[in-house]
């Protein structure tokens, strides 16, 4: 399983959009930059909400890229003939590929939280605002469950492309998985207060989506780092319990599918 | 074969325990409330579907409405139909994001005069509840009550909520303000210094411009009724229209209106033309 990981995370490291990763940090860097400029009250507040905003969506799309280029495509170009022939079990190449996957995405955002953080530390200079950002341990936790996210996402992803036959959907509903998965809480919640009718009509269904979409947005606990303002920890710890098992399931999914399927 | 099976078996098993569990946790998270962002969502349709927009976060759609919102802000003159599309985005950004310090701080300094006071209260009562370790929120919140709505009552009350919000020599500021507001009648004074203090705590040239334009437009409106008073003691009727407190001496000239509006005598008071 091992070697699984290494080559996942030499050739993500190795692939263009590891080329990417580092343009877009300027481009972060530009965007942080810039937003601050925007606020008149709260420069390194809005700067750090936009630096956050920015990291999760990089992050997100490249490891959706990785998977679509380590997985997906392994299958599509039969490369994954080679990699099976290894005397090891097939599920240690999908449990490798994705640990491998996910390191490459803690890299990832380890560095554009970096980033930011010195960033921060610069901006911070001009204006003396009245709730300062919480930099310490509350930053590297909201970085660290946006993380988490990106590995439900992930494991999404791995699921269709243990599936799929058709070579771009693993991208295709990966995007699509993480847009539904972000806006489904907001969704729920704007039906329920604006809407009390429609709710009472379309509980059942409603209420079943969240038996297959996990809540990702449960997970962006940013208040912490942007006012101080400390997440609920029923909701941290919930939501820690769902993101896990998700990926659990996700994961022995793909390892069943995976194990049935043949490459010609 | 046998193995094969049995291990197959196990992980359908497993798959079935982490779906299990993932049911459990996903049923338990949603049903906490959110609290800041649950609250008054009327008007979030268009606001989530910003949300949609903005890739599913909350905080970039609430950011981007704060950023349309001031871009609008920074033009001097402009219609109604502005300030009302202004209002819109403010509250739909004050319920994405309701801590948002740009967000109450914009409305409270532009929203308010210009007949979106309605719009203002809400975001500043969205901030209140969420930046609770605030003062701003509930004092601006209070000041448009006792200014624009002529609820001193009310005004007061909410600045003792800021006045728990802060300590010492502000603290007592609050308390002092709001005594007095219990027993007084709006009074352009108090507007000056509240817009002056805004001024003061912002970097911003262009807002800073704004504030100084509305500055002059409040002292035009203490100066005419300073001079409605002086005409009342003279004549002992009020006057209907502005130009006879300068043919009658008591004002030496109709100040200027940096807006543009001009200003006029409704009720016995100094108003803005609408």
């Amino acid at each position: 399983m091992l070697l699984f990981i290494k080559t996942a995370i030499i050739s993500g490291v190795r692939s263009r959009i590891f080329f990417g990763l580092v343009l877009f940090s300027i481009f972060l860097l530009f965007i942080v930059w810039l937003a601050s400029g925007f606020s008149a009250r709260h420069p390194t507040t809005l700067a750090l909400d936009i630096g956050i905003s920015t990291a999760r969506l990089i992050v997100i799309l490249i490891s959706i890229y990785w998977v679509q280029e380590l997985i997906a495509k392994d299958i599509e170009t039969k490369t994954i003939i080679f990699a099976l022939s290894y005397p090891v079990p097939r599920t240690s190449y999908i449990v490798g590929r994705f640990l491998g996957i996910s390191i490459l995405a803690f890299l990832s955002m380890f560095f554009v939280g970096l980033i930011i953080w010195i960033e921060l530390q610069f901006n911070s200079l001009g204006y003396e605002q009245t709730t300062p950002v919480a930099l310490g341990l509350p930053y590297v936790l909201v970085f660290l469950y946006q993380w988490i996210a990106v590995l439900v996402i992930i494991a999404f992803t791995v699921m269709i492309a243990c599936l799929s036959t058709i070579p771009m959907l693993p991208l295709m509903l990966g995007l699509l998985f993480a847009l539904i998965s972000y806006a489904i809480g907001p969704t729920y919640d704007y039906i329920i207060y604006s809407d009390p009718e429609l709710f009472a009509s379309s509980k059942v269904i409603l209420e079943k989506a969240f038996w297959v979409l996990p809540d990702l947005s449960r997970l962006d606990i940013r208040d912490w780092t942007l006012y101080g303002v400390r997440p609920d920890f029923q909701q941290v710890f919930w939501s820690t319990v769902m993101s896990v098992a998700y990926i659990f399931s996700m994961l022995l999914i793909s390892i069943i599918v995976f194990k049935k399927r043949e490459f010609k | 074969m046998e193995s094969r099976l049995n291990g197959t078996i196990l992980q359908i098993g497993m798959l079935v325990f982490s779906l299990f569990f993932f049911i459990i946790a996903s049923q338990q998270a949603r049903d906490i409330p959110r609290k800041e962002y649950a609250q008054k969502l009327e008007i979030i349709a268009p606001a989530y579907i910003q949300t949609l927009m903005a890739f599913g976060d909350r905080y970039l759609a609430s950011n981007i409405a704060v950023s349309r919102a001031s871009a609008l802000a920074s033009y001097l003159v402009k219609d109604k139909n502005t300030y009302y599309v202004q209002g819109l985005l403010q509250e739909q950004a004050a319920i994405l994001n309701p801590r948002q310090e740009d967000n109450y701080y914009i409305a409270a300094a532009i929203l308010s005069w210009e007949e979106q006071t309605e719009a203002a209260q809400k975001v500043l009562k969205l901030a209140t509840d969420a930046r609770y370790w605030d003062a701003m929120p509930p004092f601006l919140l209070g000041f448009n009550e006792y200014y624009f709505y002529d609820n001193p009552t009310r005004g007061a009350e909410l600045l003792e909520i800021a006045a728990e919000r802060t300590e010492d020599i502000n603290k007592r500021t609050f308390k002092r303000v709001a005594s007095k507001w219990y027993t007084s009648q709006s009074d352009p004074s108090v507007a000056i210094g509240i817009l002056n203090a805004m001024k003061q705590s912002s970097e911003d040239d262009e807002f800073r411009s704004y504030l100084d334009a509305r500055i002059v437009q409040v002292e035009g409106l203490a100066e005419i009724d300073e001079a409605i008073k002086n005409y009342i003691n003279i004549i002992g009727v009020s006057p209907t229209d502005i130009n006879f407190l300068v043919r009658m001496g008591v004002l030496e000239k109709i100040p200027h209106d940096p807006f543009g509006k001009g200003f006029i005598i409704d009720n016995g008071k100094a108003k803005v033309k609408k």
